[in-house]
């Protein structure tokens, strides 16, 4: 009884490119690969305009919640979250710009890991401390908005669309309250 | 054995004139220090560095098929004559080139895929020359039914860039069975259980084929049809059961991916209109725009996300099915992981094929037309390349 079967067949159906509401159209501006470094660089400028945007910041700015003298670890964990980001999504197919953009902050956080540990010894000018306290911040956020390229999303997850606009908010969230209230 | 007859590839050497030996180079097929068979090799006073090593030189594998190292398998699974031999037809015939693999574009590189096929998995395996394997289709030639006597074993190669700057190169490696739906994949003969097992044991992704006009017919389905319909849904069912039965034999634990590909999506004797006329319609009717479209990052999100939001209606639509062996099928393919992604697919103008045999019984009659488009076949490709390589991310 063929009739029996028939279900209430949908009134509706997508077309395979049909872009669909402003938020989807956001969530698949890209593949999670590329969109999460893109929101990663924003994030980057973001927080590091965010730490300098007065002159009183610029002078006297410091990173939350930890004394200062713990700053290096922060900015080894960055690194080592960088280049463990670099080396599991260098195994994966896919195109240039992501790669380079995890390689480069990879590297800065690594430069940023030098500069923490050369600083005290230093005491230069061209390494002032609340310059040094905000790039230790804005890496921190940049690297943790890249982080979700660790996890796993199939295909068929919802995940796709939606995992960038969440990250990028969430870090935003997550490091620019602190920074910009402990810091005074 | 005295120099090649055209001496083709030979090296003379002059004392006077010190080229490069070829001897300095590893041959691919005889590794460096090997050196060619006794039985081959040149008289002395001739140095010839280039011989033949054997008549297995030309495409074919050094290891047999069965023993090579870990590939992806896919399994594409179904019962008689459901489209599974037209899917991995038209899943090879989109992959072919980089640039006209819809959603598989953006990920693969241009260097071109890769088949080989054996009778046997005990056996070396050939490469394929896709033109050739590709010319029946294109043509608009009806594939042979399969048979339990040729079931052949297939080998995709799909290569792409990885590396710190992209600059390597590694592939995904697609295995895939062509079993005979009747013999092999329905049958309830313990002969086949080797097959089965040396098939399926280490699949991680499942296709599992059911023509979408079968699971939803329209009413007016004529009374062939409506028996044809109501074997395909039986012998469905034999399909899971035996493959469900393989995983309790073998204590398999490991969770599967599963993907029901509904196939012959095109098919008019399907009640769900709207869907054909979008989601298949959209690809089919303008597929240079699709193609366009799914090379960049932003196309293929978008694509993904009308396949999630089809594959959402599909199972609404089984969930309302009045018939419990309908409703069922989505939980049935629960095989340690999340429910199956449903995905319409369709690998040939079903229509088109039927009014060309029928105008033209002889092929050679056949006036030029364009080449048929399949509609995302390349759907169950990327599923088994981002369980590989986790690619989106
Ligand atoms: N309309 C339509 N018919 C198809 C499609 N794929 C296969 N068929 C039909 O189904 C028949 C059997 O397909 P085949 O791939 O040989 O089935 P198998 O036994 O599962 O390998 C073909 O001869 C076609 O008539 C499709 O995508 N659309
Ligand atoms: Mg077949």
């Amino acid at each position: 009884m063929a009739a029996a079967d028939e279900p209430r067949i949908a009134a509706w159906c997508p077309e395979p490119l049909a872009p669909g509401s402003l938020l989807e159209r956001i969530g698949t501006l890209g593949l999670p690969a590329a969109t999460l470094s893109l929101g990663s660089l924003l994030t980057l400028v973001i927080v590091l305009g965010a730490v300098q945007h007065s002159a009183e910041l610029r002078s006297a700015y410091s990173f939350p919640v930890l004394p200062a003298r713990w700053l290096w670890l922060v900015a080894l964990g960055s690194a080592a979250l960088a280049w463990s980001i670099v080396g599991v999504a260098s195994r994966r197919p896919g195109p240039l710009w992501p790669r380079l953009w995890a390689l480069s902050l990879a590297l800065t956080a690594s430069l940023v890991v030098v500069g923490t540990l050369a600083q005290p010894l230093l005491q230069s000018h061209w390494l002032p401390s609340a310059q040094l306290h905000a790039v230790v911040t804005a890496v921190l956020a940049a690297v943790l908005s890249l982080t979700p390229r660790l996890a796993r999303i199939r295909p068929d997850s919802p995940w796709i669309a939606r995992i960038t606009p969440l990250t990028f908010l969430t870090t935003l969230l997550l490091i620019l309250p602190p920074a910009l209230l402990g810091s005074f | 054995m005295t120099a090649p007859p055209d001496n083709w590839g030979e090296v003379i050497e002059d004392a006077a004139e010190p080229w490069i030996s070829f001897d300095d180079l590893p041959s691919p097929a005889a590794p460096a220090g090997t050196g060619p068979p006794a039985d081959e090799a040149q008289p002395q006073s001739r140095p010839t560095a280039w011989t033949i090593p054997s008549e297995d030189f030309f495409d074919v594998e050094p290891e047999p098929f069965g023993r090579y190292r870990k590939v992806q398998q896919l399994g594409i699974l179904g019962g008689k004559g459901v489209g599974k031999s037209y899917l991995f037809q038209a899943m090879v015939y989109r992959a072919q080139h980089a640039q006209r693999a819809g959603a598989l574009s953006y990920f693969l590189d241009n260097a071109g895929i890769e088949l080989v096929k054996t009778a046997n998995p005990e056996e070396r395996a050939r490469t394929v020359n896709l033109q050739r394997f590709n010319a029946e289709y294109e043509r608009w030639t009806r594939l042979p039914t399969t048979l339990a006597a040729h079931q052949p074993w297939y080998r995709l190669t799909l290569p792409y860039h990885i590396g710190l700057l992209g600059r390597s190169r590694a592939a995904l490696e697609v295995e895939f069975f062509d079993g005979s739906g009747e013999q092999f994949f329905e049958a309830q003969d313990p002969r086949q259980r080797g097959l089965w097992a040396q098939a399926y044991r280490e699949a991680r992704v499942l296709a599992f084929c059911l023509p979408l006009w079968a699971v939803f017919p329209a009413a007016d389905l004529s009374i062939a049809a409506r028996r044809e319909r109501d074997a395909i849904i039986e012998s469905f069912h034999d399909v899971v059961q035996n493959y469900k039965d393989m995983r309790r034999h073998l204590k398999l634990r490991a969770p599967v991916r599963t993907i029901l590909a509904l196939t012959m999506a095109d098919d008019r004797r399907c009640a769900l209109t709207t869907l054909r006329d979008t989601w298949i319609a959209g690809y089919l009717q303008r597929p240079e725009a699709f193609l366009a479209q799914t090379r960049t990052g932003r196309g293929v999100a978008r694509y993904l996300a009308n396949a999630r939001r089809v594959s959402r209606l599909l199972l609404d639509a089984f969930a309302a099915a009045r018939s419990p062996g309908i409703a069922g099928i989505p939980n049935l393919l629960r095989f340690g992981a999340c429910r199956p992604w449903l995905i319409p697919v369709s690998a040939i103008h079903g229509d088109a094929l039927d009014a060309l045999e029928r105008d033209y019984p002889n092929p050679d009659d056949r006036p030029a037309r364009l080449p048929p488009v399949p509609v995302h076949v390349e759907l169950p490709l990327l599923v088994a390349l981002c369980e590989h390589e986790n690619a989106l991310m």
